[in-house]
């Protein structure tokens, strides 16, 4: 054990003193809201902070463009630069006190990238489900990938890759229809990553790992409609 | 100051004292996200989030023990979550990042052993499922129990035995220089 011990600790060793941590945790402690000082809110002030929350959340598409850059990175087949050739939508809802906002959309004759955000509640973590992309004539556009960066403040942003194969012929504008609910998972309660329903061991038998049930709150049906034009930019 | 001078101002609202214990483990922490990462940028992002998350627990600290080992604890899933929140990239993330080296300056001779232990060590682990890396590192680099690491990762002890046992045999296979029988 002592062995292990060892090499990992020389292995980790070479990673050194590279960041200071403090401003960081300093700004966003300051930022967002700690829960210490949450508690000290009355009832009344989380009004007036609720309404502030839903302002700054129809302002939030214009500051989505980092955030937006850094998920297009996660997927090694989606270029960043999609997210400059998209065509801008901002069009946000709020349901359940979660607002979710389509920032761009980018189509071409292969694929369709949406991008967006969802603020949520802090405490709450979101997955999206029945994702389901239409044209206005009632085509089914499949889902292909997705990927998302989620904070711990409850905002996450997201893109996710629709096959544009089935429109045929391509017209010069779709007209689409998003439309997706959000499961929420208190994220006290959010499995861990480490707990799937199974998990083969090295003999390839399969071990039942146990999972206690956890309620789901689900926010949504979200719907978005909005016309694009088509790229003439190679797909990213 | 100590951990839980540090502690008790943090409950009495005084930030000074997240900061010591921020200056205090950083590095710590950052190197425990990095061994289930394997990516220096998200496991400084995921450090920085086990303070966060620490200091919205803290009441749930018991003061009578150590703060380094529920700290730990912390970072480990927050570096797992990091993991799962990149769960749609088809792979682990390509550090471009070079871990920034120590200042201690070695031999060349010993920088190139090093750096071919580095490397063995990072090929080994990367073949290891996240949840069989990051059992070895609550187990061997936090030194947490299996009953806490049941606890940490939501699962029977059972099933962490296995995924330790399982991560050994592939280490054992991968390593054989320094994982021996005597290690199990």
């Amino acid at each position: 054990m002592k062995e292990i011990q060892g090499k990992l600790d020389q292995f980790a060793g070479q990673v050194t003193g590279s960041r200071d941590l403090w401003p960081e945790i300093e700004r966003r402690l300051r930022k967002g809201t700690p829960l210490a000082s949450r508690r000290a809110i009355s009832s009344l002030r989380w009004v007036a902070v609720t309404a502030s929350l839903l302002v700054l959340a129809s302002t939030a598409a214009y500051a989505a463009g980092p955030i937006l850059q850094s998920v297009y990175r996660i997927n090694p087949n989606w270029n960043p630069a999609a997210a400059d050739s998209s065509h801008q939508v901002n069009l946000s809802q709020t349901v359940d006190g979660c607002t979710v906002t389509v920032d761009q959309v980018f189509v071409d004759s292969e694929r369709i990238l949406i991008g967006g955000n969802t603020d949520g509640p802090e405490e709450m973590s979101l997955s999206p489900t029945k994702l389901k992309l239409v044209t206005d004539d009632g085509v089914d556009l499949p889902f292909v990938d997705g990927a998302g960066d989620a904070r711990e403040d409850g905002t996450s942003a997201w893109v996710w890759a629709f096959d544009a194969t089935a429109m045929e012929p391509l017209p010069s504008q779709p007209s689409l229809r998003l439309s997706f609910q959000l499961n929420g998972i208190p994220r006290e309660k959010a499995p861990p990553p480490m707990a799937e329903p199974a998990e083969k061991s090295g003999d390839g038998s399969v071990i039942a790992v146990e999972l206690s049930p956890v309620e789901t709150s689900v926010y949504g049906p979200f719907v978005f409609t909005f016309t694009v034009p088509v790229s003439d930019t190679p797909s990213p | 100051m100590d951990d839980h001078q540090a502690i008790a101002q943090i409950k009495q609202g005084d930030m000074a004292g997240l900061e010591t214990l921020v200056k205090r483990y950083q590095d710590r922490a950052i190197r425990t996200a990095y061994l289930v990462c394997l990516d220096v940028d998200m496991a400084q992002d995921a450090a920085q989030d086990a303070f966060l998350r620490a200091f919205r627990r803290i009441d749930q600290f018991d003061d009578r023990r150590p703060f380094p080992p529920w700290f730990l604890r912390i970072v480990t899933n927050e570096a797992l979550m990091a993991l799962r929140r990149r769960k749609h990239s088809a792979e682990l993330p390509n550090d471009t990042t070079e871990p920034v080296l120590s200042d201690e300056r070695p031999s060349i001779e010993e920088m190139l052993s090093t750096a071919e232990t580095h490397k063995a060590v990072k090929d080994a682990l990367q073949q290891l499922s996240p949840k069989q890396r990051a059992a070895v590192v609550a187990r061997y680099y936090v030194g947490l129990g299996e009953r806490e690491m049941a606890d940490v990762f939501a699962c029977p002890a059972g099933t962490i035995k296995r995924r330790l046992h399982d991560a050994r045999q592939r280490l054992r296979q991968l390593l054989p220089h320094w994982v021996h029988e005597r290690s199990v």
